[in-house]
């Protein structure tokens, strides 16, 4: 039986009727939304180029029935720009070089809010776990953990992780998980 | 934005302006296309390993109210011819099993597939596909290789006489004397396993076949669109003019995405039945499981050397396990492996005897590093074994046979021509930069206290740019030339486009291209734009392979700049009133020069042009736009000859037998570096995979030929806390033949990287009375080789 | 990677729920993070005909005391039993366990009822629970009842949670002051299954005897394996003067160890004991660190 889903993705709701129960996140989002900044690179919830947040906590939105955010708030990499300015961790990705192909960045990029936003100044090894769920083949990393902690540097300076990073304000203590 | 200065762009550690699409998820990867009429395809494969396939039942399927078409085996055989396959050099042998883009009567390994459907969505296709019931005869299975060799084991193609495929011999000097001056011999097995390149992005394809215009627009995730094209005219008998091939953004490829996919065929033969666009996005267990496999390799070496360290000649026998059918470049990885067992060391004698052998797994293709990852591993390991059991270090065996850089040219035994390097001082600044006298130190005392680290040692010389394969792909093989063909047009407002007929898979060409051409040209880099991919406004193209970008392609960029720039030169000084050769132009700016405010725009060049025609003299033609090829020098195998050396620091934990690697230091040569920042991270990323390749990636079959690690939960990619920093020291050592001095660098990091993990873990671990000459090194693997040597040890 | 089709409700409160179990048994599958399920789902492996999902079911994800127990709510996230400070401070074995689940995405989502009641033999919660004697509180229409967590897991993937019940609640009793812990996860990357993981609590008295000692491990058979031989060891003995080594090589897999592509039973039997010895080795510098102060 079909379902309508009323949700607001990068601030802008939408209301999507005919959703069947077994549509996944990733591709209501990426076939109905047209929101195609997620990517799809594996079928056992181990690469996270999915990468969404819902509800301010990074999620695999491949591995979230759709039907499930109805009435919720999802924030995809489309969305961490605001008003066209790039949000630094996008910035410290292109200054410190740490995408090849581009494919796990979204996803990577998403992970890296929700890292921030819970520990503005990571160590390395905490970089490193904090980005445990989600793979890349190009870059080995290095770039990676190099262009996270440029953003760190750069979020702290601008006076911490303002509320415009990563979208949503909803952190309550009961969680929709 | 870049600033430009007088020394010009090349060698800046410049930012990417590619970047922009990829960080805020605008790009268009294949699964991002959508054309109107777009439906979905899926396929139906066969679980078995080896089985005649008796029939097909799909009547369910057809029934399914979504189902739009499904194409078997039997039709379309009819329809296709089989996928290519030669050879890049005269082989001894060379067999051509058919390979159909579907399995007619009979699958050879595991999700082969069997059959193709459509439907309307994406979810439906896979509801559809499931319907469809196959019954199969199952046959025996083969899934050593060794058995595969044994004449009286059933053969996979009932058209060859055995299971061998390939038979190449290489020789160079006497391999016989050699052995007999020797003081010693060392013999061993080396075995490297069965993994492969998995990029994130997985294939896929949307085929649009226009049955009014007779057109086939075939977007792909693919590295060689010009190449797929010819294929796909060959493969479907389809006029080559009437077909385009659109590569669009690509999420990694590392050589894998060179195959000409049976899929893609399949997916074309269903839209040509359709009359609409069909598209097929591969999930990761269709990926992993038949996709393409690699390294695969058993080499049986015999490395003749002299007691004070001298090593004299390499023999050695190579199997391939090639899966079920060859693949188009199967020689590819092959040569690389027999090839590169002679190293950067100056041997007397070199001998190789390379089979490729047919069995039921999925087939052996291209992945970064293409055999020479082999050949390193075999040589390098080989070295370090004959030291130990000379007792001398390792660093100094091999600072004793390093070719020297007045010896170079050289031509190694094996008929590579190293042009260029320093291997001696690359060898010192690794010691000095990993500080090998000091870990040594530091080992010993750990092992006092029970703790085990291993400080890794490989060098070798890479070959970037092969000159084996461009459109040579319907005849068995030609000697050829690798070349590039660059267009670059300015439009009307004066800014550049370059067109090239390869794509970017993670690899920048971007930034790179635009870096050299700015400079070639005196233009900004903001006013240049790179265009790649789309066989419609691109020059025919070899491809983004055998890291040939910056050897063989950015010299034709640098070329095709310049002609550009001579005839941007001749509007200007015409407009200037002055003679051509004293124009200068920089910032997209062209002036006299001594006379600096006598100048033009480049906008304003165009604007003339393009639309003030009138105004030129006649012997100035009207446009602005230039093409032009560049040859490869072709004294040898392959184009240009970066070289590196890789020393990882391990540390095992032989209790669990797992391994972490704390650090890892390289240098790096690959001549002229265009872009710093580009070089490192084409380097350390190929070296995570050789991480990957010797410590965890495993693609491990069954003796029933399942393959038991067809998922990302059990093929298991290096994280981010699986892998340490890197150091990457730069030399650069101009590449004489290519001009701009530029090196080739793509497969760097992999090349090297296997044998240089693989001698971390041994020279941690060997002290305990083990070998290590195979791979993988995951912890099941290394307890028990310890506990096999604690249970001899009794 | 697409799942079959399926019934699907979403149910808004626990009675709810159990009007529709109790409707359709065996038939109906609950979701809870959904980390376990749609993976399965997804790969064809399981295609339930009815999904029941808990999301829109208000309450039970609180982590609170109640006097020296600590009660969490089925539906309490992997993430909230890592970033609890109660548990950090009343129960860290667990709170450690939850963190070494997977990687941050999954934690975010996925349930700590859910994992318990998967009972996935490498999954890190079960061996944690019943080491520390943990009790699972099951609703069904009838009423509730207690189930300890050494009765709960029967079989690979198989527990005492019967089809037409909802487990609502787990208590942990909370560690003293004297007590040693230590959560050991043995795995080749770090969000992998465990290929062996052991939870171990010492209790030590005053004067630094070994007044009680659990050691359990996961991921070496169907279901969490106590180290009796273990513990029999070091049961009353001085835990800073007891041979650990000694103890930990009375670890003693079964005949049903668990075998797989990345370890297979050899490997298990020779490694569990090496994690037994560190688990413990942890253990007692956390009851000694403790005694010193």
């Amino acid at each position: 039986m079909m379902r309508t889903i009323s949700v607001v993705v990068n601030g802008k709701k939408y209301v999507e009727g005919g959703v069947e129960p077994r549509m996944l996140l990733v591709h209501f989002l990426r076939d109905r939304l047209r929101l195609t900044g997620a990517h799809v690179g594996c079928d056992t919830t181990s690469c996270g180029a999915c990468t969404v947040m819902l509800d301010a906590r990074a999620v695999k939105s491949c591995t979230v029935l759709a039907v499930r955010v109805d009435g919720r708030e999802v924030t995809t990499i489309e969305g961490l720009a605001t008003n066209g300015k790039l949000h630094p961790i996008q910035e410290g990705f292109q200054h410190e070089h740490g995408l090849q192909c581009g494919y796990c960045t979204p996803g990577m990029i998403m992970s890296a809010s929700e890292l921030l936003q819970r520990n503005p100044r990571p160590t390395e090894d905490e970089i490193r776990a904090g980005i445990d769920g989600n793979l890349c083949r190009c870059t080995g990393y290095h770039n990676i953990v190099k262009s996270i902690r440029w953003a760190a540097e750069k979020m702290a300076s601008q006076g911490g992780a303002s509320a415009s990073a990563a979208g949503g304000e909803k952190r309550n203590a009961s969680d929709h998980g | 934005m870049a600033k430009v200065t007088a020394k010009g762009y090349v060698g800046q550690a410049l930012q990417r302006p590619e970047d922009g699409r990829f960080i805020q998820g605008a790009a268009t990867y294949i699964d991002d296309v959508v054309l109107p009429g777009m439906v979905f395809a899926a396929f139906v494969r066969s679980p078995h390993a080896h089985a005649r396939v008796k029939a097909i039942h799909d009547q369910a399927a057809r029934e399914h109210p979504q189902c739009l078409a499904i194409l078997g085996g039997a039709e379309a055989v009819a329809l296709s011819r089989p996928m290519p396959v030669y050879s890049y050099e005269p082989a001894q042998k060379i067999e051509k099993p058919a390979y159909p883009c579907l399995a007619a009567e009979r699958v050879r390994f595991m999700n082969e597939p069997v059959a193709v459907v459509a439907a309307a969505d994406r979810y439906s296709a896979d509801d559809v596909a499931e319907l469809v019931e196959v019954d199969y005869e199952p046959l025996p299975v083969i899934t050593d290789p060794e058995v595969a060799l044994d004449p009286s084991s059933p053969r996979l193609h009932d058209n060859l006489d055995s299971n061998v495929g390939l038979h190449l011999v290489r020789s160079g000097g006497d391999i016989k004397a050699v052995f007999a001056e020797a003081d010693g011999v060392l013999r061993r097995r080396f075995r490297m396993h069965r993994h492969t390149g998995s990029p994130i992005e997985p294939r896929g394809i949307v085929a649009s076949y226009n049955a009014g215009q007779k057109t086939l627009t075939v977007h792909a995730s693919t590295q060689i669109p010009h190449i797929l094209k010819t294929h796909l005219s060959e493969i479907l008998s389809f006029p080559e003019f009437a077909i385009r091939v659109i590569a669009p953004d690509i999420g990694g490829g590392f050589g894998n995405k060179l195959q000409v996919a049976p899929e893609y065929v399949a997916v074309c033969l269903l839209s040509m039945k359709l009359g609409r666009p069909v598209k097929w996005i591969e999930t990761r267990r269709e990926s992993l499981s038949a996709f393409i496999h690699a390294r695969d390799q058993i080499l049986d070496a015999q490395i003749a050397y002299k007691k004070d360290g001298t090593l004299l000649g390499i023999s050695c026998d190579i199997l391939v396990d090639a899966g079920a059918y060859l693949d188009a470049r199967i020689s590819g990885p092959t040569l690389g492996a027999g090839l590169w067992l002679t190293g950067p060391y100056k041997l007397k004698a070199f001998h190789c005897d390379m089979k490729v052998v047919m069995t039921n797994k999925c087939s052996y293709a291209a992945y970064r590093g293409f055999g020479s990852t082999k050949g390193v591993f075999v040589i390098e390991r080989g070295v370090d074994l004959i030291a130990k059991l000379l007792g001398l270090d390792r660093a100094e065996v091999r600072r004793k046979n390093l070719i020297q850089p007045e010896e170079l040219p050289y031509k190694t035994m094996s008929g590579l021509v190293y042009d260029s390097g320093n291997y001696e001082e690359a060898l010192d600044r690794a010691l000095k930069a990993v500080d090998y006298e000091g870990l040594k130190a530091e080992q010993a005392r750990l092992r006092k206290q029970g703790r085990h680290i291993g400080i890794g040692l490989a060098m070798a010389v890479e070959g970037a740019g092969w000159n084996t394969y461009t459109a040579a792909m319907a005849r068995p093989y030609v000697p050829t030339q690798d070349y590039s063909t660059v267009t670059m047009r300015m439009d009307v407002s004066g800014r550049v486009t370059i067109y090239i007929g390869d794509t970017s898979i993670g690899t920048s060409h971007g930034v790179t291209a635009s870096q050299v051409a700015a400079d070639a040209l005196g233009a900004r880099i903001e006013d240049i734009e790179v265009v790649e991919g789309d066989t419609a406004v691109t020059p025919y193209d070899s491809g983004t392979r055998a890291a040939r970008f910056a050897g063989v392609v950015i010299p034709g960029v640098a070329k095709t700049a310049a002609s550009l720039r001579a005839k941007v030169a001749r509007v200007a000084a015409f407009l200037l009133e002055a003679a051509a050769e004293d124009i200068e132009i920089r910032a997209s700016e062209a002036f006299v020069r001594g006379m600096p405010s006598k100048k033009v725009t480049l906008q304003r060049v165009a604007q003339v042009a393009f639309a003030e025609v009138w105004s030129l003299p006649p012997d100035i033609p009207p446009g602005m736009e230039a093409t032009e090829s560049y040859r490869a020098p072709r004294d040898s195998i392959c184009v240009t000859w970066p070289y590196s050396v890789h020393m990882p620091v391990v540390e095992v934990d032989v209790e669990t037998g797992i391994t972490k690697v704390l650090k890892y230091v390289m240098v790096h040569d690959c001549g002229t570096e265009i872009n710093p920042m580009v070089v490192e991270g084409q380097a350390v990323g190929g070296s995570v995979q050789g991480i990957g390749g010797t410590l965890l990636e495993e693609l491990i079959y069954d003796e029933n030929g399942q393959l038991l690690t067809s998922t990302f939960a059990d093929y298991l990619l290096p994280t981010a806390r699986d892998v340490p920093n890197f150091d990457v020291v730069h030399m650069a050592t101009p590449a004489p033949q290519t001009p701009g001095g530029y090196k080739g660098m793509g497969e760097g990091g992999a090349v090297y990287s296997y044998a240089a993990v693989i001698s971390a873990v041994a020279d941690a671990i060997e002290h305990l009375g083990v070998e290590v000459t195979s791979t993988p090194l995951s912890p099941k693997r290394i307890r028990s080789m310890l506990r096999e040597r604690a249970a001899a040890g009794r | 990677m697409i799942p079959r089709g399926f019934e699907y409700h979403d149910p808004t409160s626990a009675d709810e729920v159990l009007s529709l179990l109790a409707e359709h048994g065996e038939d109906a599958k609950l979701m809870a993070g959904g980390q376990s399920l749609l993976p399965m789902m997804k790969l064809r492996m399981a295609s339930p005909a009815r999904i029941v999902d808990l999301w829109r079911v208000p309450g039970f994800r609180d982590i609170r005391e109640s006097g020296d127990e600590i009660r969490i709510g089925a539906l309490a996230t992997h993430r909230a039993l890592e970033d609890s400070k109660l548990l950090q401070a009343r129960c860290p074995l667990l709170g450690k366990a939850a963190g070494l689940i997977g990687d941050p995405q999954v934690r975010n989502l996925g349930t700590i009822g859910g994992a318990v009641a998967h009972a996935d033999p490498s999954a890190n919660y079960p061996p944690a629970l019943v080491a520390l004697g943990a009790k699972f509180v099951l609703r069904g229409k009838g009423g509730e009842r207690v189930v300890p967590a050494a009765d709960f897991f029967r079989d690979l993937f198989a527990t005492e949670l019967r089809p037409t019940e909802l487990l609502t609640e787990i208590r942990v009793p909370a560690l003293g002051a004297r007590d040693g812990w230590e959560y050991l996860k043995l795995s080749r990357r770090a969000p992998d299954f465990a290929l062996v993981s052991v939870a171990a609590l010492v209790r030590a008295n005053g004067t630094g005897d070994c007044t009680g000692i659990d050691v359990v491990l996961g991921s070496v058979g169907p279901v969490p394996l106590r180290a009796s031989g273990v513990e029999a060891a070091l049961r009353g003995k001085r835990v800073d003067r007891a041979d650990l080594a000694a103890a930990a090589r009375a670890t003693a897999l079964g005949a049903n160890t668990l075998s797989d592509v990345h370890a297979d039973a050899a490997y298990r039997r020779e490694v569990a004991p090496v994690c037994v010895r560190r688990a413990l080795e942890a253990a007692v510098a956390r009851a000694t660190g403790r005694m010193a102060r």
